[in-house]
């Protein structure tokens, strides 16, 4: 309990730094560019806008404290100011909208990854020298080193433009409304295939390499040894013996894979035209529109902190040996 | 051995601060002493401080309290070129010769550094002084082993290229930290053999740290045992393995393999020693089994049992 | 008496990059229910292949094993693996050299033992477990409680006792102890032993148990085998061992004379001169050869001979022990 509280009053102190460097930031940088930005922006957006982004840049007469107890007060209360892409749309209805896509896709595609790079990690490891233990690393090696870009064209350009067999961009056909009716589900999974395939095959081979490496490791831990001695089962040997203490060095690893999913794979949804946050950081980095820029930096940042604590928690849960306070 | 006194030390403790807790004392107000060619053992169950001890006398460690004497100056807190010069005096060898050995050096670059940082030896002497060395400590040819890496040596080698070290600035005495702990028992014989045959030749003095109270009994003059920080016994080799005193030795000496006690160890419990500060009385009380009531609230002083024998137990008074 | 375990013609030899190197060679012994043998030798010589070996531990791309293994009669290398898995622990148990790594860090002691019986003992209740295992931890001396801790909230000792507690979970009849005691203070040593002796009798255990300190094991064990380079060279009895040096394999006298005493008049100690031999440049002769004061020039060149039997050595310049005056444990 005492580490859940630590780690919990960790987690705010980190969530409240990252929120204050995105504060200091912008006002930091040389040549203010809010001043620039703001002068490039004159006569082409309304006074209201204007005035949206001066109060966001600090362009105004305000002493700094205050400015900076304002921005904490309005972060809390989810006003993220206004994106001059599609003005006058506040930031965090922008996130509201795309994140359930991002999560929704990138999300279980990275979670999938993870989980099935993983598993054959562990069965490549507990039968190396088998058949699988020579084909699925050399594959692994292989999809690994692919540039994710070429890759994901070539199995657009192969499976969506040559052989149709998936929809080549969006989130679902344009021709329905989102509802919850099974004709749209069916539509949006059918669309989220080829993208996530990418995802998942440019990535898994990374875990279960890393994860043979270290289990084979174990393997070899007397521990182990001394589990097979005394004529356990071996899938009780293979998981709670090896597996759980193999896992633990990629912790780390699951928590910035499951971090950045909000992110966005911005190159998964360029490439397919999704409605995620990658797709609109791209769009607010083409048009200069910082509101949303800093908007999403910060919900990047806030769940990677998030779900390194949840890692930790995890963490705590598998190895006893880091709730500490326990000893005789 | 009634010759002259080497090195001595008066009431040394040594304290090692702990974050929320107090103080760790890993040696408390030891005074003991080591004549010219004498061997001082030094047992005790890891942990009791012996190799603290070790560290204070080489002056490796500088004594929270206390003093250090040497050929009569104090050295407690010598440093600079003062304690360089100490340092051709007073050598340690440790239990682990692979870890205090550098994997990337030779064996002659390992001994090339001390005779040139302590003795100022440049070219052809030092070339001669390092052959004389390995000769000395028996890994002949030495133009073979002057070119070899650590870990082209068995462990026996390595042991020896440390010893070899630690005699190159031309010590008269040496800590030996558990130097053939981690040897196999043939090796270990070549060691402590060695050891002997070197204190006869170069006149040495020793320090002989082990747990090992057979082999203690073997190399040592005079056995010296501590428990949880404080020396609780001293007397001859033969005094302390035959009539021990203090009933930690007497444990002690039970539980050494060939020995022929019989029965259940002279323990009331098992445990390790409370180091803190703020410990009182004697640190064996809550194991003893001849606990007597003052024992947990006085330290015993170390008291004479016979003209070449002190212990530090309310029994012997 | 029955033989518990019995090690006939067991070579062993590990796979490497430079190709196969011995390291067991032609072992041959028994160990009687309600006995101990010790097994002393040098590090590298070849007792812990031993006691994997006796395990079937060593993986096919590890080592190639050759020899039967007969627990209780029954051939380990002949079992499938279901049948194997079964034998073990239920009939051999075998307590690892470095306890300080053989239990899973992130499991309790608790779950060790519960994980042993389940795997063993089809339908054991909870209870059952339990009650057990606080058995068991009393019987090392433990305070039951120690069940819910870890392996790292444990001293070295502590964690020793709990291995061999474990080893004793399904009352198996053969016990094999790999250096149990070695890195302990001589203290927790000598009463880890104590209980060890105590446990045998009770247990009526066969027990192979392995050191590198003739003293230790001359002071527990029925049977001492002394082992060089990879072969049993002399197998003695313990009355025999503390008496005179001189009817000892030569490998065991510079055993013997190479510890110092800790009792009886002082007597100056030697070391064996040289080194083990490079297992893989291993000559048709005897093993000791290079090293040996006693030896003969055939020695160099004739094989020495397979022995059995409850007591024997091997060497071209000794004769058999005197079999009247072998007493029977
Ligand atoms: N540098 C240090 N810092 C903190 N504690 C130390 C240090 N060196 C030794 N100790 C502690 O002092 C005690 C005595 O240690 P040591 O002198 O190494 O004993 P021994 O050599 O008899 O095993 C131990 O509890 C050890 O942990
Ligand atoms: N996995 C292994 N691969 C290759 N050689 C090994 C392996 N394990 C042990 N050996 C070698 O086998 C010999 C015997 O080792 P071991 O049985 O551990 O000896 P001991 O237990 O007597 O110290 C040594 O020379 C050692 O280097
Ligand atoms: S057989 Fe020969 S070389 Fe071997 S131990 Fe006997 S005497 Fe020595
Ligand atoms: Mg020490
Ligand atoms: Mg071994």
């Amino acid at each position: 309990m005492r580490f859940i509280l630590r780690r919990l009053g960790f987690l705010l102190l980190s969530l409240w730094a990252a929120a204050t460097i995105n504060f200091v930031l912008p006002r930091l940088m040389p040549g203010n560019p809010a001043i620039l930005m703001i002068g490039r922006f004159k006569g082409q957006i309304s006074p209201q806008a204007l005035h949206a982004l001066e109060l966001q840049f600090g362009v105004t007469h305000t002493p700094l404290w205050s400015q900076y107890l304002t921005y904490l007060n309005n972060l809390v209360h989810g006003q993220w100011g206004l994106s001059l892409t599609y003005y006058p749309v506040p930031v965090s209805k922008i996130i509201a909208e795309s994140l359930p896509w991002t999560v929704g896709l990138v999300g279980v595609a990275t979670v999938l990854s993870v989980f099935i790079g993983v598993m054959m990690g562990i069965w490549t490891a507990w039968h190396r020298g088998g058949k699988w233990d020579a084909i699925l690393p050399t594959v692994s090696t292989f999809t690994a080193a692919l540039p994710y870009f070429w890759l994901a064209l070539i199995l657009l350009y192969l499976l969506g433009y040559l052989w149709h067999w998936f929809p080549m961009a969006h989130a679902y056909s344009s021709s329905l409304t989102p509802s919850w009716s099974f004709a749209f589900i069916s539509n949006m999974l059918y669309h989220a295939i080829l993208p996530a395939l990418t995802i998942i095959i440019s990535s898994i081979g990374g875990w279960l390499l890393g994860m043979r490496n270290n289990m084979v490791q174990t393997l070899g831990e007397d521990y182990v040894l001394f589990g097979e001695a005394r004529g356990l089962k071996s899938n009780r040997l293979m998981f709670q013996y090896a597996a759980r203490n193999a896992i633990l060095p990629s912790m780390t690893g699951f928590a910035m894979a499951i971090g950045f999913v909000v992110g966005g794979a911005l190159l998964t949804e360029v490439v397919f035209s999704y409605p995620g946050l990658g797709y609109q950081l791209l769009a607010a980095v083409q048009n200069e529109d910082y509101p949303l820029m800093q908007g999403l930096f910060l919900i990047i940042a806030f769940s990677v902190l998030v779900a390194n604590f949840l890692v930790e928690l995890l963490y705590g849960k598998l190895d006893p040996r880091t709730r500490g306070g326990a000893s005789h | 051995m009634s010759a002259k006194i080497l090195v001595s030390t008066d009431h040394v403790t040594v304290r090692f601060p702990r974050p929320g807790a107090p103080d760790l004392v890993a040696s408390r107000a030891v005074s003991l002493h080591i004549a010219t060619q004498e061997t001082l053992g030094l047992v005790g169950e890891s942990g009791s401080g012996k190799t603290t001890m070790g560290r204070t006398l080489v002056r490796l460690l500088t004594p929270s309290a206390g003093t250090v004497w040497f050929e009569g100056k104090d050295v407690t807190h010598i440093h600079g070129s003062a304690l360089m010069r100490y340092h051709r005096n007073a050598q340690m060898i440790f239990q682990d010769p692979f870890a205090s050995l550098n994997p990337f050096h030779t064996v002659g670059h390992h001994l090339a550094r001390p005779l040139a940082r302590l003795r100022h030896l440049k070219g052809h002497e030092r070339q001669e002084a390092l052959d004389e060395l390995l000769t000395l400590v028996g890994l002949t040819p030495s133009a073979v082993f002057r070119e070899k890496y650590p870990h082209e040596l068995s462990g026996g080698q390595r042991q020896r290229v440390a010893i070899a070290r630690a005699l190159a600035g031309g010590p008269s005495f040496i800590v030996a930290d558990e130097p053939v702990s981690m040897l196999d028992v043939s090796l270990r014989a070549e060691i402590l053999t060695l050891l002997e045959s070197l204190q006869e030749r170069r006149g040495l003095s020793y320090l002989y740290i082990t747990h090992d109270l057979a082999s203690a009994r073997y190399l040592s003059h005079r056995i010296a045992v501590m428990y949880g920080g404080s020396l609780v016994e001293i007397a001859t080799a033969e005094e302390l393995v035959q009539a021990p005193a203090h009933p930690y030795t007497r444990l002690l000496l039970a539980a050494t393999p060939g020995s022929p006690h019989k029965g259940p160890l002279p323990e009331t419990m098992q445990g390790a020693p409370d180091l803190s500060a703020d410990r009182i009385g004697c640190p064996f009380a809550p194991r003893c089994p001849s606990v007597m009531d003052q024992c947990s609230q006085v330290m015993p002083e170390l008291k004479a049992v016979s003209p070449s024998h002190q212990a530090a137990c309310f029994l012997n008074t | 008496m029955t033989e518990a375990l019995v090690v006939d013609s067991l070579h062993v030899s590990y796979i490497t990059q430079s190709g196969l190197v011995p390291a067991l060679r032609n072992v041959s012994l028994s160990i009687a229910s309600n006995e101990i043998l010790g097994l002393v030798g040098e590090s590298g010589s070849g007792k812990s292949t031993m006691a994997q070996a006796v395990m079937r531990l060593l993986k096919p791309d590890v080592a190639t094993v050759d020899g039967r293994i007969l627990v209780d009669g029954q051939d380990l290398y002949q079992l499938t693996p279901e049948e194997l898995r079964l034998t073990r622990w239920r009939k051999i148990a075998m307590v690892f050299q470095s306890s300080m790594n053989a239990l899973n860090p992130v499991l309790s002691i608790q779950e060790h033992f519960a994980d042993t019986m389940e795997a063993h003992i089809p339908g054991i209740t909870r209870d059952e477990i339990l009650k057990r295992t606080a058995d068991l931890l009393e019987q090392v001396r433990l305070d039951p409680a120690v069940a819910r801790s870890y392996a790292h909230e444990l001293s070295g000792g502590m964690r020793q006792r709990v291995v061999i507690a474990l080893s004793l979970a399904l009352d198996p009849s053969v016990l094999i102890m790999d250096e149990p005691t070695t890195a302990l203070d001589v203290v927790v040593q000598r009463s880890i032993l104590d209980e060890i002796a105590a446990l045998q009798k009770q247990r009526q255990l066969a027990v192979l148990f392995i050191s590198h300190d003739f003293n230790l094991v001359s002071g527990l064990a029925n049977r001492i085998a002394v082992m060089y380079a990879g072969e049993i060279m002399e197998i003695t009895d313990r009355g025999m061992a503390l008496e005179d040096a001189r009817e000892h394999h030569p490998y065991t006298q510079g055993l013997m004379r190479a510890a110092p005493r800790l009792v009886g008049t002082k007597v100056s100690i030697e070391g064996i001169p040289g080194e083990p031999p490079d297992m893989t440049q291993l000559g048709p002769g005897c093993p000791f050869f290079d090293r040996c004061p006693e030896r003969l020039p055939m020695c160099r060149t004739t094989p020495l001979p397979s022995k059995s039997g409850r007591v024997y050595i091997r060497c071209h310049a000794m004769p058999d022990p005197v079999v009247e005056k072998v007493k029977r444990p």
